[in-house]
């Protein structure tokens, strides 16, 4: 779904300048969390979406900017999953608080769950999602923090920012989801080639792949690395979850 | 079909998730009276085929400056809140569409013969496929791994198996049975079977 030619950024802001804005919705559009600005644009190449984080925001997350703004973070998660070959959208960086990510026509596990009912998630996605997100020491994977593409059954994790920091988040709730309806296959070996590239991993590769500033942060990377690689099913990531919460 | 008149409120997330799925700008919508309600655009973009949707999906009619669509609502015969459903999970995409055709064809059938959407035949994700020989098995496999873009080495890292073996099985080359589940499993496929008919 996001067979996206590599673009500059250059070629972005060139494109966002040719494109057109256009709106999310009408009216009402619900809260996108802590993010000021956000712009939906039409341009030649596809949607793109513009997201601009204020300094307020960084406050309200306690995360500060000079270890790494939400926007840097999105970036290097992006690059993270990116080498581990997770399918997620394409993002650049505009400035330090400004990303453009490629828009996907998909709902997210809220609206998909609330107008259709459930959803079947595929064991190998789920632990490919999940064994990012805990590498990624992702806080915020809520239900509107990922996509579900219904016809190929397959979760797609988006709005990485809340990462890379010192502490660790709670189950996914994609993960939660999975522990009460696949419960058979919780602890089945999982062979995906995610995981081979996430054992291959070095923490000098994943240093350049997310250069976190602040000594702490790039130390609990690193130790979760070591945690991530030694996972073989998903009932290893739940279990990660449980000791941390 | 009777349908309930829809409320401000449902008519505001219909032209929400309406909105999502057109490349042309919606600049206000507003109800004239409790059975009409305008939309106005602020930009029309050529060859829209979200309009085209749009208008098979509420029928209505055009301003003659051709910015403003009209809807009467008793005419639309459809409930709105199905409709903003309809457009929320599928965002007019076409192959979302005939998805949430097949996952629901009865819920979604009116909306289906206003699009003139097809049951999908054969749907690659969903199928069911016969296989009588190696060859059928080696080419369902196949065609799924270049649909999903998918290497044999990928395959075989999933699948637990070598490069080798899966380039047996391509060939049409005999593999145990357990090796065959671990290649359809990394593909996303499983593997049944099925009593013969007559």
């Amino acid at each position: 779904m996001n067979h996206h030619p590599p673009l500059s950024v250059a070629t972005v802001r060139a494109l966002l300048a040719k494109g057109k804005e256009q709106p999310v919705a009408t009216t009402n559009y619900p809260s996108r969390g802590q993010t000021s600005v956000q712009k939906l644009y039409l341009t030649p190449r596809g949607k793109f979406f513009l997201k601009r984080s204020s300094e307020q925001n960084h406050l309200d997350c306690q995360i500060r900017m000079a270890s790494g703004t939400l926007a840097e973070r999105e970036l290097w998660a992006y690059r993270l999953a990116r080498h581990l070959g997770l399918s997620v959208p394409t993002v650049w960086l505009l400035d330090r608080r400004t990303t453009v990510q490629v828009w996907f026509d998909l709902p997210d596990a809220r609206q998909y769950s609330t107008y259709h009912g459930v959803m079947q998630l595929d064991d190998a996605n789920v632990f490919d999602c999940a064994l990012f997100d805990w590498l990624s020491g992702q806080i915020d994977r809520h239900d509107a923090n990922y996509l579900y593409n219904f016809v190929a059954g397959q979760i797609i994790l988006i709005d990485s920012a809340h990462a890379f920091l010192q502490y660790e988040g709670s189950l996914p709730d994609y993960l939660r989801f999975s522990e009460a309806t696949h419960q058979r296959t919780l602890t089945r070996t999982m062979r995906t080639p995610l995981r081979h590239r996430m054992a291959t991993l070095t923490a000098h590769q994943l240093h350049r792949l997310v250069p976190l500033p602040q000594r702490e942060e790039r130390m609990a990377l690193q130790h979760r690395l070591a945690q991530a690689q030694r996972v073989t099913c998903t009932q290893d990531l739940i279990n990660l979850y449980r000791r941390n919460s | 079909m009777n349908t309930p008149a829809p409320s401000a409120s449902d008519m505001q997330e219909f032209f929400n998730a309406l909105q999502l799925g057109l490349q042309s700008s919606i600049a206000d919508c507003r109800q004239d009276n409790t059975d009409t309600w305008h939309i106005d655009f602020a930009q029309i973009v050529p060859d829209d085929a979200g309009l085209d949707i749009m208008q098979r999906l509420v029928p209505g009619s055009w301003s003659r400056r051709g910015k403003m669509y009209t809807i009467h609502v008793a005419q639309v015969r459809v409930p709105f809140p199905l409709l903003t459903q309809f457009l929320l999970l599928s965002r007019m995409n076409p192959d979302n569409m005939h998805a949430l055709l097949a996952m629901d064809p009865k819920k979604y059938h009116a909306i289906a013969q206003r699009l003139d959407l097809q049951p999908p035949h054969a749907h690659a994700t969903t199928a069911l496929q016969l296989i009588t020989s190696r060859d059928d098995a080696a080419r369902i496999i196949f065609s799924e791994m270049q649909r999903q873009h998918l290497t044999i080495r990928a395959v075989a890292e999933s699948a637990g198996v070598t490069q080798l073996t899966v380039s047996k099985f391509k060939a049409g080359g005999d593999v145990m049975l357990t090796t065959f589940l671990q290649i359809a499993h990394a593909v996303g496929w499983q593997v049944g079977v099925q009593k013969q008919r007559g």
